[in-house]
């Protein structure tokens, strides 16, 4: 019990340093929004509505520190202010819209990602030196390693330009209303295809690796050789005793990796105007758009230490040793 | 009997068939899909707040008249017309009788009064910019469809500016509270898209306008407008090969090869020229503080070479001086081109002979010419980073430079330093766009020299002005006579091609693309009815209405 309190304060206090750093490092870029706002204007504005805008965005007024602790008010009243460049629509309200997406896609890739990646894995440990080991960590560390915008530009030119399996853009139909109808859903599903396409290609050979090497870890230890002398069968023990071990490690990974994940696949929204978080982010930076940046940062933090702690609290549960 | 049955017969369908040329060109029908970049859409419809301003400008809220850059003429919209009174110290505005909003109510005087109001007290809410610019000092209503705008000061310009106007109904935007975060949902607008047929986060569809003044016309013919989201040029690129958008706005590489290969009957694209293009020089300090200096820097360019390598050769090539480009090609000055002309040519002979002449020697022999003091000349050329065609542009410049003998780097660098840069005078040299596709050439020139613009604009601090070109500018907004204006920018022009703050490399093209497969009508090198600039309200409005479904 005192184990995971200690480990609750410590994500409290990381947290908070973690969003004192999203408010200063973003202040510490040259240039100023409304200057950015108005590139993107090109001129159409006239100066004097320029000026207007200035004055009423308001965070040029003020030194750092009152800013400081005007943002940590509106944190923890959850009021993060008007986006900026589609001012004036709430940051919380973008953000809602974007979120569902990222999660719904770095969900589902990491879900298939580890699957695949640790039955492959635990075939390739287990049969080690077969066609499997062989061929396949080898095979999609190769395919990992080809950047990740190049992946997605060879499946978007081939499978959606050319032979126009699957849609160009958008996260389901714009033609069709949102909604858990049967046609909306399987619209979401044939637009999800090819992102996720994508982020398997990329992220499934560290999961071969992982899984592999904690069986391979496991194996040599004796309660294997034990349960082979039981007269278990090689199923058995593979499932019961190995895996079901060298899942420690693996299950601190996924969580980490999920929280991670959250960012947000630029490259994969860039291609297939996927509504996510990580294009969103992007494009804040380069509009200077403070509030949504801040906004973005604290959720990409706020997820990446729920699921660190999540992943503590998993290993305290299925590991007996560490209660003690 | 059956003679008669005939006779019957026939007359219906002669009649039929006049009631059908009576409604208009084309049969009606049909929707235009176009692209636009944002991260979502969002149920606002507010002109005045700008987050969608490009979705309801022209086709939900018409301007009272467009001005026909390409056509040298005014489309009259909401105005009949306009005059200005004889001291120009005041003018008037007729609108035209019978006009409604969507929803039945007239559109009248009061509206219009309202509308014009909006921005004495809240310079976001100034569209015209005209309260901002202390130019307008009141407002009255004459009579139901007449308004009288006054002046502080003679002003023949103001009609360059209404345009911009958003005219909105008094009945609904008047018990707002704060206009510039009013949503406008369920709007009422007085263009042929005015009704709200779906608001989601990729796709809003807006629908035809049921009591639109030209409906008596069979205006429009389309039916609905789909606007898709994108968040990148890219993806629009795309989406037009694929048949999924009709109307693309954007920088295409190579679209011979990727986009009118895919469907030559039906993909098409059209470049006329836009803004000027030119590397500002900050005269201010050497090198470029003697002319000399830039008239060589000038002749060192070929102008043909760049178009075509660095820009496809979309661009249009500028071959004078003088600092408008081909966008006013009416306003051209035959007498001062022919004498400064020699300065777009591709010389660099010339150019090294000028330079030898005005002092530049190369004393250290490292193949650079240095300053007549002997300090090293090697200056950088900004650019902002990621605009791959203008990086390739910076970097023949100073390719072309070289072979002159005048060192010179391509500085790429964030947008908000290059931005400051140019305002403020602290660059070396930058490229830059220019004022010159407004309404009028004399925007070009004030943008250039008017001194109080000096920080407030990219173009104006290169050093360069004099207390007289701010009068002439002054005197050209004070008058209506044609024959003294032309004298006026004659006299600027002159002062333009003789000072070279900036050298000219070519005219922007406007980026306009079209997809004929579902849609007719379109604009194109030989029907050129309209600049086919779709973030401008009027333009798009006027291609709009030539548009029917095939």
């Amino acid at each position: 019990m005192s184990f995971i309190l200690r480990r609750f304060a410590f994500y409290l206090v990381a947290i908070l340093i973690a969003i004192s750093f999203n408010f200063l490092i973003p202040r510490l870029m040259p240039g100023d929004p409304v200057d950015a706002l108005f590139a993107s204007a090109q001129g159409r504005m006239p100066l004097e509505t320029l000026q207007a805008y200035k004055e009423m965005l308001g965070f040029v007024d003020g030194p750092l520190w009152v800013q400081y602790l005007q943002y940590m008010k509106s944190i923890f009243t959850w009021d993060l202010g008007p986006t900026i460049m589609l001012f004036p629509l709430p940051v919380t309200e973008l953000l809602a819209v974007k979120l569902p997406w990222t999660l719904g896609l770095a969900g589902m890739s990491t879900v298939i990602c580890v699957m695949i990646g640790l039955v492959i894995g635990t075939f390739a440990a287990y049969n080690r030196g077969g066609f499997t080991d062989r061929f396949m960590p080898a095979f999609w560390a190769f395919m990992g390693a080809m950047p990740q915008p190049v992946t997605a530009l060879f499946l978007f030119f081939i499978l959606a330009l050319s032979w126009k399996w699957f849609p160009l853009s958008y996260g389901a139909n714009p033609d069709l209303d949102p909604g858990w109808t049967l046609e909306y859903v399987s619209s979401v599903l044939h637009h999800a295809v090819l992102p996720i396409l994508c982020m398997i290609i990329g992220g499934i050979g560290a999961w071969i690796f992982n899984m592999r090497n904690a069986m391979i870890n496991v194996l040599g230890e004796d309660y294997i050789t034990m349960a082979r002398a039981k007269g278990l069968s090689n199923r058995r023990v593979m499932t019961h005793y190995a895996a079901r071990n060298a899942l420690l490690p693996v299950v601190t990974a996924v969580s980490m990796q999920v929280g991670f994940v959250m960012a947000g696949a630029i490259f994969i929204e860039t291609v297939f105007n996927y509504p996510g978080v990580g294009l969103l982010l992007f494009k804040a930076l380069a509009a200077r758009d403070y509030p949504t940046m801040q906004a973005c940062f604290l959720m990409i933090v706020v997820f990446v230490l729920v699921f660190n702690f999540i992943a503590d609290l998993l290993n305290l549960w299925l590991d007996p040793r560490l209660r003690k | 009997m059956k003679k008669l049955g005939i006779v019957t017969a026939i007359a219906t369908v002669v009649a039929t068939v006049n009631m059908a040329h009576a409604a208009g060109a084309h049969a009606q029908g049909g929707t235009l899909t176009v692209p636009i970049i944002t991260q979502t859409f969002v149920e606002d419809f507010n002109p005045y707040s700008g987050a969608q301003a490009d979705m309801v400008s022209g086709t939900m809220y018409e301007p009272l008249y467009v001005i026909n850059t390409l056509k040298g003429d005014i489309n009259w919209r909401l105005a009949e017309n306009y005059a200005y009174a004889k001291d120009l110290m005041s003018m008037t505005i007729k609108l035209k009788k019978g006009l409604t909003w969507s929803d039945g109510q007239a559109l009248n005087a009061d509206d219009l009064v309202f509308s014009l109001n909006l921005g004495r007290d809240d310079a976001k809410l100034d569209a015209t910019g005209q309260w901002g610019s202390k130019k307008f000092t009141s407002v009255e209503k004459l009579d139901d469809l007449t308004v009288k705008i006054n002046f502080s000061a003679k002003d023949g310009t103001i009609d360059w500016h209404l345009p911009r106007l958003h005219v909105v109904p008094e009945h609904i935007f008047a018990g707002v509270d704060d206009l510039s975060t009013f949503k406008n949902p369920n709007p009422v607008g007085s263009g042929p898209i005015t009704e709200v047929k779906q608001v989601r986060d990729n796709q809003i569809e807006i629908c035809r306008n049921p009591n639109y003044y030209k409906a008596s016309e069979g205006l429009p013919y389309l039916d609905c407008i789909k606007f898709r989201q994108y968040t990148d040029n890219s993806q629009i690129q795309a989406a037009l090969i694929n048949d999924e958008i009709d109307w693309g706005s954007n920088f295409i590489s190579d679209i011979d090869k990727t986009y009118v290969e895919a469907s030559p009957e039906t993909h098409g694209y059209w470049y006329p020229a836009n803004d000027l293009i030119n590397v500002y020089l900050n005269t201010r300090e050497l090198p470029f503080s003697d002319v000399r200096f830039r008239q060589a820097f000038s002749m060192a360019m070929d102008r043909e070479l760049i178009v075509d390598l660095a820009a496809y050769g979309y661009p249009t090539v500028e071959t004078q001086v003088s600092g408008i480009g081909e966008f006013f090609k009416t306003h051209l000055n035959d007498e001062v081109n022919s004498k400064y002309n020699y300065l777009a040519e591709y010389n660099p002979e010339r150019a090294m002979e000028l330079l030898e002449e005005a002092g530049f020697k190369d004393v250290d022999g490292d193949g650079f010419v240095e300053n007549p003091d002997g300090s090293e000349i090697n200056f950088d050329i900004h650019v902002v980073n990621g605009w791959t065609d203008w990086v390739q542009t910076v970097q023949m410049v100073s390719e072309f430079l070289a072979e002159v003998g005048i060192k010179a780097n391509t500085k790429t660098v964030d947008w908000s330093v290059y931005d400051s840069a140019l305002k403020e005078g602290t660059y070396q040299a930058s490229i830059n766009w220019s004022r010159t596709n407004g309404e009028d050439p004399i925007q070009a020139y004030r943008d250039y020299f008017y001194t109080a613009q000096q920080g407030l604009s990219w173009h104006t601090n290169h050093g360069i002005s004099s207390e007289k070109v701010d009068k002439l500018i002054d005197e050209y907004s004070a008058t209506v006579d044609e024959a003294r204006r032309k004298a006026i920018l004659a006299e600027l022009m002159e002062f333009t091609s003789e000072n070279l703050p900036f050298v000219p490399l070519f005219s922007n093209p406007t980026w306009y693309q079209y997809n004929a497969t579902r849609i007719g009508g379109w604009p194109t090198e030989e029907n050129d009815f309209v600049q086919p600039v779709f973030y401008n309200g009027g333009n798009k409005l006027l291609v709009f209405e030539q548009l029917y479904a095939k």
